[in-house]
């Protein structure tokens, strides 16, 4: 039970069913809480490229000592891209800004703007 | 965005904001399959037509803003319910949530909220349940 409560997707993948949500915490301080998140027992963060947070995300995860495969991470592709190159590129940018070398979850930010690709 | 699950950047893709004729547009027109949508849902905003319509497609429903951005916590009628089962409003707001099914977003930067969030272990009754769906903001005399 390295996740805690956990609901199982579509794709038989689990899911934390608490997350930390990052939305308005800036990319310096963000680096603190999920770290912090992470020693109260927190495994899965919640942020977006349009929260402009990732980067110091993804040091709060490298600063801890917890396994890359025992935290779940979700982001969101930048609202503003919309075609098959951008989000090709979108989704390399994500990788680099949190250092690491797989998204557990990426979403579309908002239906509009949408890249059926 | 299916490429990069091919290619081991991304384990699962889902969307957020999508209503109804969204969700259909994207299942009808992609191959992979969305595990999630990430939506607004808390006391007093609860989009059930929405939930049901992702869940027969068997698609989570992930609840941001699950503490309506704190803007709740002082509600008479939240409180009153959070007192009779001896937890917070935050922890009978996200334990409401949970029990709908959803996978639930709070966002803190402090670590007393951080631990009282995390820990959700109490059950509110199906009863209780009916009435949280039906509770309306403003439903009685909160402060002007």
């Amino acid at each position: 039970m390295k996740f805690g409560k956990t609901l199982t997707l579509n794709n038989g993948v689990e899911i934390p069913q608490i997350q930390l949500g990052t939305w308005l915490i800036n990319n310096d301080d963000v680096r603190k809480t999920v770290r912090q998140a992470i020693d109260v027992g927190y495994r899965a963060f919640d942020t977006a490229k349009d929260y402009g947070n990732e980067r110091g995300v993804g040091k709060g995860i490298w600063n801890s000592d917890i396994e890359r495969s025992d935290i779940f991470l979700t982001t969101k592709l930048p609202t503003a891209v919309k075609d098959y190159e951008g989000t090709k590129e979108a989704i390399d940018e994500a990788l680099d800004r949190f250092g690491l070398k797989y998204i557990d979850l990426l979403l579309i930010h908002s239906p509009q703007n949408l890249g059926l690709k | 965005m299916e490429e990069a699950v091919k290619a081991g950047k991304v384990r699962s893709i889902g969307i957020s904001n999508f209503l109804q004729e969204d969700v259909a547009n994207i299942v009808n027109n992609g191959t992979i399959e969305p595990v999630v949508n990430q939506i607004e849902v808390h006391i007093n905003k609860v989009p059930m037509d929405l939930m049901k319509y992702c869940n027969d497609l068997d698609i989570k429903i992930e609840a941001y803003s699950p503490l309506a951005h704190g803007r709740l916590l002082k509600d008479p009628k939240i409180n009153k319910y959070a007192k009779k089962y001896n937890v917070s409003p935050a922890q009978l707001m996200l334990a409401f949530d949970l029990q709908l099914g959803c996978i639930v977003l709070p966002k803190s930067d402090n670590v007393a909220e951080m631990k009282e969030n995390l820990n959700i272990n109490f059950q509110i009754s199906d009863e209780d349940m009916k009435k949280l769906v039906k509770l309306k903001e403003n439903d009685q005399n909160v402060a002007v």
